[in-house]
């Protein structure tokens, strides 16, 4: 392990645990300590009499012990299965009683430990995966909020239905998602995934079970979704959903950033397609790609825009390579790794099983299984930066800068999200920056880490150098809790910060749940 | 009893290489069934990477059907149908140690094709499927093309069992039928046509349609 991961720094050119490795943010900060289990017993005492079952052997908790991440690990006291918001709302009570600290978790996709319990209990929200109901009529869905969106799907997709916009991660929670946003390749259309929520029930910090939206108390609804879950524990959502479509895919190549970005924010202002995003290989080979639900917009976009992108075809794109490469003999490991990886890749993407007459027919099954053959693994580190549209191409070039000094190979996966302007208090403290108007954009940067072995400060180093062009630029994370909460005043102010922090004091006295994610 | 791990010879991947990426989890029919992680192989995975030996992961290995549905998904390609199968033989669970059934559909792609319609619903026996993953999805899809008829397929084409004991506590109320409803929910079907004459039964006692083997279907058909 020691020679793989010294031949990964080499690569890399930067010692990990330099001085300047973890700029900003002090070392000892990065993972918090384990809560010491004080009045455990008592409390473990009190949750069984009311009726709750509690896990406390090493295999429960074990389970557990990180997140998709693999960066942070803990353990909890004991864990509850989730059953019931009348068994959610008894368990927070206790836990505010006897001052016990609740971490929840959906599907565990976080990376930066948020659902790792350091101490406490840990709930696990998948117990409650039950879809409750569907109404084709208005287009709405009711369900548990531990369901897994590809489950979700499974469900709708019996009646002919689908969801709006999901992460392309088929085992994201939903609970977990209205609570940080959701991306998927739709949101420069349709809103990131928290913005289809219509109403919640949700469980608050101290054990009451409020049903909230727009119209019906606000103000929880405001601070609970993208926000982090800080002030409840989402038991159940109404969500908007749509009729089923297959899409036809198209892809462009080019084989430099800008360009790409342009075009795709060129596409997302005119509303040009359905689907946009940009996926790379390497920072020269940068796919845009670009999809419709329906043959009129389709044809409206081969009609209107395909002419004005200045991404090429595969062949056009394979001879631009071709002339790249004979001109630097010296880069043929990087062109061998190009095709290798085209060459599994992009056939996973158009399994025939997946495929009706050239329209792929289940993209987050299709996505989500090549994102985890082909990037997951026991360590996942996806730092990411929101931007205004304005900023976006400057952050994704700095960014991608700050990934060629640390790793050889990565991967930049971009989509814009649309804002819905009367949701902005929703926005506030959350990924979506305060400065985007009409549009933000994400950038995910994630290494494609193989069976390399790095150290845990080599990822943080990359990680804060990410981080650190965000707070440069103004922008915002995704994934700013965890093990990057250092950056949440440096990127939000102490005055937006401490207003929340005092929302969250009056909301959750003991401070028992989620801690350490944000506050 | 020691650390859980696999008989004989150790195989390439095991679960140590598991990244808790729970695509296993949206095809186990326990998982569909319980919801509880515990029972299932990415519980199973991930507490044998936090030390737990054979004793601790007796629940999983107890209810595991052994349909293999977890094994053409995991990304990382652990095997980890010989994971259960592992833990079963060291816990003395022989009852359903029969190995996936192996082998094509009873009869061949062309005649059924031309046995089934529309309306119809093809219920493929799910060991011998997952067992030969990568060629018989296509050959399935291809059944599906030829004739619109329906299959126990999910989003991920993996085969849903039909059958399947539900363990107390979990509110199934030692009702196994709900695999059978799941399958056919939300389905205009005309007809259930079983791979697996086990099956038969299960469906006959749903109700609503008519039930036949494929066997069956073959020899009354002209």
């Amino acid at each position: 392990m020691e020679n793989l991961e010294s031949a990964a720094i080499g690569v890399a050119g930067v010692c990990p645990v330099g001085p300047d490795s973890l700029q900003g943010i002090s070392r000892q900060q990065t993972n918090p300590a384990r809560w010491n289990g004080a009045n455990w017993d008592d409390f473990a005492v009190a949750i069984r009499a009311r009726g709750i079952e509690l896990r406390e052997a090493s295999t429960s908790t074990g389970i557990f012990a990180t997140d998709a991440g693999g960066t942070a690990y803990g353990r909890a006291h004991g864990v509850v299965r989730a059953r019931s918001a009348v068994q959610i709302a008894e368990l927070l009570k206790s836990a505010q009683q006897h001052r016990v600290p609740v971490t929840v978790r959906g599907g565990g996709l976080t990376t930066e430990g948020e659902s790792v319990a350091f101490g406490g209990v840990l709930l696990d929200m998948t117990g409650m995966c039950r879809v409750v109901a569907i109404d084709a009529a208005s287009l709405q869905v009711r369900t548990e909020a531990g369901i897994f969106w590809h489950s979700l799907a499974e469900e709708l997709r019996r009646h002919g239905l689908d969801y709006l916009s999901a992460p392309l991660n088929l085992t994201s929670s939903v609970g977990g998602t209205l609570g940080v946003g959701g991306i998927d390749v739709n949101s420069a259309r349709l809103g990131c995934s928290a913005d289809q929520a219509l109403a919640l029930q949700v469980v608050t910090p101290t054990g009451e079970i409020v049903e909230c939206s727009d119209g019906e108390n606000p103000e929880l609804f405001r601070r609970v979704i993208l926000g982090y879950g800080q002030f409840g524990v989402i038991t159940e959502a109404t969500l908007r959903i749509r009729p089923y479509t297959p899409l036809k895919m198209h892809y462009f190549h080019y084989d430099s950033l800008r360009p790409a970005i342009e075009d795709l924010q060129l596409l997302d202002r005119n509303d040009a397609s359905d689907y946009s995003g940009i996926l790379t290989i390497m920072d020269c080979a940068v796919n845009l790609l670009v999809a419709f639900d329906s043959a009129e917009r389709e044809a409206a976009f081969d009609a209107r825009w395909r002419s004005r992108l200045r991404g090429r075809g595969e062949l056009g794109f394979a001879w631009c390579m071709l002339r790249r490469y004979a001109l630097r003999p010296w880069k043929l490991g990087e062109a061998w790794y190009l095709w290798q990886r085209k060459r599994d890749l992009f056939p996973e993407l158009q399994r025939p099983e997946y495929m009706r007459d050239g329209a792929m027919l289940d993209r987050t099954v299709v996505f989500s299984r090549a994102v985890w053959k082909f990037w997951g693994g026991r360590q996942m580190v996806i730092p990411d930066l929101a931007t205004s549209a304005d900023k976006f191409v400057a952050a994704v070039e700095r960014g991608n800068e700050v990934c060629r000094k640390f790793f050889p190979r990565y991967t930049l996966y971009c989509v814009g999200i649309r804002l819905r302007p009367e949701h902005r208090e929703h926005y506030e403290m959350s990924c979506i920056p305060a400065d985007a108007e009409g549009r933000a954009y994400g950038c995910e940067f994630e290494p494609v880490v193989g069976h390399a072995v790095y150290s845990r400060d080599h990822f943080q180093a990359f990680k804060n150098a990410i981080y650190d062009i965000g707070v440069d630029l103004g922008a915002s994370y995704y994934r700013f809790g965890g093990m990057m909460k250092g950056y949440i005043r440096r990127v939000f102010g102490d005055a937006v910060v401490d207003r929340h922090l005092a929302m969250k004091r009056r909301a959750d006295p003991a401070m028992i749940l989620n801690r350490d994610v944000i506050f | 009893m020691g650390m859980a791990t696999f008989d004989g010879e150790l195989p390439a991947v095991d679960y140590a290489a598991c990244s808790g990426c729970a695509l296993c989890l949206l095809v186990c029919p326990i998982w569909r069934q319980t919801g509880d992680v515990e029972l299932t192989p990415l519980g199973c995975t991930k507490s044998m990477q936090c030390g737990a030996i054979v004793a601790d992961l007796a629940g999983a290995a107890q209810w595991c059907n052994l349909c293999g549905a977890c094994a053409p998904v995991c990304p990382e390609r652990i095997d980890l149908v010989g994971l259960m199968r592992s833990l079963r033989r060291r816990l003395s669970l022989a009852s359903i140690e029969a190995g996936p059934a192996v082998g094509d559909p009873p009869i061949t792609r062309p005649a059924l094709s031309r046995l089934l319609g529309p309306g119809d619903l093809l219920v493929i026996e799910t060991r011998g499927y997952h067992a030969d993953y990568e060629r018989r999805v296509n050959l399935y899809d291809g059944i599906r093309r030829a004739t619109g008829c329906m299959l126990n397929l999910d989003l991920q084409r993996i085969a849903i069992p039909a059958r399947l004991p539900v363990p107390d506590g979990y509110g199934g109320g030692g009702d196994d039928l709900g695999q059978a409803r799941w399958i056919v929910e939300g389905r205009a079907i005309r007809r259930v046509v079983v791979e697996d004459p086990a099956d038969l039964g299960v469906f006959e006692r749903l109700g609503g349609w008519p039930v036949i083997s494929v066997e069956q279907l073959a020899k009354e058909s002209p």
